[in-house]
C-alpha cells in the first residue's frame, strides 16, 4: 500500500553516523495547509513543529542504531527548547541531532536547527523506545507492521545507494 | 492539517488558570502517520495544545491587543500516551506575566491519569524582538481562537450581567 505523507516534519536525510549524530532538512512551502493556520498574514513554521523536526530526526537515529528493534518512539522530556527566530515559507532548514546516550529502551540527545547560518531552534531532549508486545504479547502483529512501515518510510527519506536497506 | 489544538475551553479564571479539552479522533488525518499502524497523539502537537491554553489564558490578561508567540519550553515532560478516542484535558496557570513575557505551567490529563507536565515561556514580540516588523493586525489571536471561549462566563462579564 502506498504510504500517504500527513505528519512528517523532515523531508531528506543528509547523513547519518549510527549512534552519534544525523542531519536532516526539511523545505517550508506554503503548500502546507496549517501553515494557513499559523498565522493568517504571518506564516511561519510552528514551533512545536520546529521540535518535532528533531524528534524525528533522533528516532530515525535510534531506528538506525538499534536496527530497527522498537516499533514505538516517542517523545518522553524535552528541557531549554528555544526559538531564536522565524521559519517563511521558501527557507529550508537542516537539523543537527547529536545522541549523548542510547541505550535499549531510552535516549537523550542535544539538537539545533540551522537555516543561512542563522539557529532557529535548539533543545536538550530524551526518547523512549518499546514494543507494543512487551505489554500485551498479542500487538506483536501491531509491532511488526509498524517496523515494516517505518523501513519504507527510511528508503524515500535516506536515498544512500550505500546503505545496505536501500539494495534490491 | 489545521492548527487548531484544543476544542474548547471549560473554565476561564482571567489572568490566573484556564482549563481547555481537546477530544482525539482517528478523523485527524496526521495520527494515521504517527504511527502506520498503532496511531497515537504525537507530543509535539500535545505540547502546542498548551501552548494554545495557556496562549490565549496569557492573551486574554491584556486583552488579546499583544502578539503572544510561543518563545521557549522550558520543559514538557510525558508520562503515558494518548489514543484515538481518548479526550484530554489542558490545564494552565500564569507564574508571572509581565510587559514582555509571561510564564506558565500546566498539566495535561486523560480521566484521572497524567499524562505530561509542560512548562512555557511566552514573548509578546511587539515588545520584544527590537528591529523586526510585524504586520500591526494580531494575527495571533483570530476570530478561530475567540470561539474557542463560547461556553466560558469571564468573570468580569459575569459581574456586569448582574449589575444590569
Amino acid at each position: 500500500m502506498a504510504e500517504i505523507m500527513r505528519f512528517i516534519l523532515i523531508d531528506k536525510i543528509v547523513s547519518l553516523e549510527t549512534g552519534r549524530e544525523i542531519k536532516a532538512v526539511k523545505n517550508v512551502s506554503l503548500a502546507e495547509e496549517y501553515l494557513a493556520d499559523h498565522f493568517p498574514i504571518f506564516p511561519v513554521l510552528p514551533g512545536v513543529l520546529l521540535l518535532q523536526g528533531l524528534i524525528e530526526s533522533a528516532s530515525w537515529l535510534v531506528r538506525k542504531t538499534e536496527n530497527f528493534a522498537h516499533s514505538m518512539i516517542l517523545l518522553e522530556q524535552a528541557r531549554n527548547v528555544k526559538y531564536k527566530s522565524f521559519l517563511a515559507p521558501g527557507s529550508q532548514i537542516e537539523y543537527t541531532v547529536q545522541a549523548k546516550a542510547i541505550e535499549e529502551d531510552i535516549s537523550t540527545f542535544i539538537g539545533f536547527g540551522l537555516s543561512e547560518g542563522q539557529r532557529i531552534v535548539e533543545a536538550r531532549f530524551g526518547l523512549r523506545h518499546f514494543n507494543l508486545a512487551a505489554q500485551n504479547s498479542a500487538m506483536a502483529a501491531v509491532d511488526a507492521e509498524i517496523i515494516e512501515n517505518m523501513k519504507k518510510r527510511w528508503k524515500i527519506l535516506f536515498r544512500n545507494p550505500e546503505d545496505s536497506l536501500n539494495k534490491p | 492539517m489545521r492548527w487548531i489544538w484544543i476544542d474548547k475551553f471549560v473554565e476561564f479564571h482571567s489572568g490566573q488558570s484556564a482549563v481547555a479539552v481537546k477530544n482525539v479522533t482517528l478523523a485527524e488525518e496526521h495520527l494515521h502517520d504517527h504511527f502506520p499502524g498503532f496511531p497515537v497523539m504525537p507530543e509535539a502537537l500535545m505540547i502546542e495544545a498548551m501552548a494554545q491554553t495557556a496562549g490565549i489564558l496569557v492573551g486574554e490578561a491584556n486583552r488579546f491587543k499583544e502578539k503572544v508567540i510561543l518563545a521557549k519550553i522550558k520543559k514538557a515532560v510525558f508520562f503515558d500516551y494518548v489514543k484515538p478516542g481518548d479526550t484530554i484535558k489542558l490545564n494552565a496557570k500564569i507564574d508571572s506575566i509581565a510587559p514582555e513575557a509571561a510564564s506558565t505551567s500546566g498539566r495535561i490529563t486523560c480521566e484521572d491519569k497524567l499524562i505530561a507536565e509542560i512548562d512555557l515561556i511566552f514573548s509578546h514580540i511587539d515588545q520584544n524582538l527590537a528591529g523586526k516588523e510585524f504586520p500591526e493586525e494580531n494575527f495571533v489571536f483570530t476570530d478561530t481562537f475567540k470561539s474557542l471561549l463560547r461556553d466560558v462566563v469571564f468573570s468580569d462579564d459575569k459581574q456586569n450581567s448582574e449589575a444590569k
